[in-house]
């Protein structure tokens, strides 16, 4: 194997998907997600991608589907979680929750459309046994919405394990690290740009003198 | 394998499907000194143009006018094999025909040619017994030589399987769930 420290804190990092926003177990009468915005955030579309950090907003942009998304569809593996992209800006940013009605068998044959970025997964209509909940994700921050798709789904956040908390702590310093790291290397580079900028002009200064003698 | 999915599905939750792409890396371990296929491929336009061939045939013979008709820019047994002691090498490409080849033997050459890949051997058929073939072979071909195309593999040593947006695994070969609670079925409905 090569690289072994470098695959371990790779493997280390996997509990940003064990824990974090949106690490919960859905009831079991949850039976799909469908979410559908736009491929842009204008518009009100910043919802399912941004914060509630006004200033980073680009930098966290498909906040709710990058991060949250993930640790739902990690913790329950076998819901089927479609999302739509629109290149529609006006249109709605919608999540749609199906649960099963209680007491209510679906079968199994309930046609399910895969996620799409063009528009083609509208959400389909309720099966038989099936009703619908709808979030307005529009004009909305991932931490609101995700709060109201706690609260309604009945979803029960996952607690992270003692060892998640450690990994989190060791990602976390490691993070801490390469920033310094980073920092300095770019310092570097930036010197030595700078010197090869210096000496290249004393070059052409110097040919400038020779050739004017 | 199953913890694996596992997790790739969560990475690749909401991403069409026909986007995604998944990854197998087979790593392998070789014997370093394997063998080389070598030999010349003849493509239907001639790649190089600057061939010059030297042809090394018992002097006066037949076979000297034949090759100096095939082009040859160097042709001759004895004042050949002087001319390259001298190194005088107008040629690119050096070919034998098989009656000489005991003269080149012992004209110990091997030291001046052998670097530059000059030296005419059965194997990259450069010793031939007929001129006009090899010339012509040489004129429209070219040469390769592929060292990783011949696998021998020593041993399995890992595979890997990543996706468009998750991380790379390495597999262990065994489909074990960490959580027992993950069934098979669980992984294979839609995303």
């Amino acid at each position: 194997m090569v690289g072994v420290i470098r695959r371990m804190n790779k493997l280390t990092a996997l509990v940003r998907i064990r824990s974090g926003p949106g690490a919960a177990v859905l009831p079991q009468d949850v039976t799909r997600i469908h979410m559908e915005f736009g491929h842009k955030f204008d518009g009100g579309h910043m919802g399912p991608r941004c914060d509630e950090f006004p200033l980073a907003i680009a930098s966290c942009q498909q906040k709710f589907w990058r991060d949250a998304l993930p640790r739902l569809k990690y913790w329950n593996p076998a819901i089927p979680m479609v999302v739509n992209r629109t290149t529609n800006q006006e249109g709605p940013a919608t999540l749609t929750l199906y649960f099963r009605e209680p007491g209510a068998t679906l079968s199994s044959e309930v046609p399910q459309p895969s996620s799409s970025s063009e528009g083609f997964s509208k959400a389909p209509a309720p099966a038989e046994g099936e009703r619908v909940l709808m979030i307005d994700m529009k004009n909305r921050h991932s931490t609101a919405i995700l709060k109201e798709f706690m609260d309604k789904s009945g979803a029960v956040a996952v607690k992270p394990t003692a060892q998640d908390e450690a990994d989190l702590a060791a990602v976390e310093e490691l993070e801490a690290r390469s920033k310094i790291d980073e920092a300095r290397v770019r310092k570097m580079n930036e010197a030595a740009k700078r010197e090869k900028q210096m000496i290249a002009q004393a070059h052409s200064e110097a040919a400038a003198i020779k050739a004017a003698l | 394998m199953a913890s694996l999915n596992h997790y790739l599905r969560a990475y690749e939750v909401g991403r069409p499907p026909a986007v995604v792409k998944y990854e197998v890396a087979v790593k392998v371990r070789t014997n370093k000194s394997g063998p080389v296929i070598r030999n010349r491929i003849r493509l239907p336009f001639p790649v190089k143009t600057d061939t010059r061939i030297g042809v090394i045939c018992s002097e006066d013979s037949p076979l000297m006018v034949e090759a100096q008709q095939l082009g040859a820019v160097a042709v001759g047994e004895e004042s050949l094999f002087e001319s390259i002691r001298q190194g005088n090498i107008p040629f690119n490409k050096l070919i034998c025909h098989v009656d000489s080849q005991d003269a080149l033997r012992k004209a110990n050459l091997g030291k001046i040619l052998g670097p530059k890949g000059l030296m005419p051997s059965q194997k990259t058929k450069t010793i031939t017994s007929d001129l006009k073939a090899t010339v012509q072979e040489l004129i429209g071909a070219d040469e390769y030589k592929e060292r990783a195309g011949v696998n021998h593999p020593k041993a399995l040593d890992e595979v890997v399987l990543s996706s468009t947006n998750g991380p790379g695994f390495s597999l262990n070969g065994s489909f074990h769930p960490t959580d027992p609670a993950l069934k098979p079925e669980h992984l294979q409905s839609v995303m």
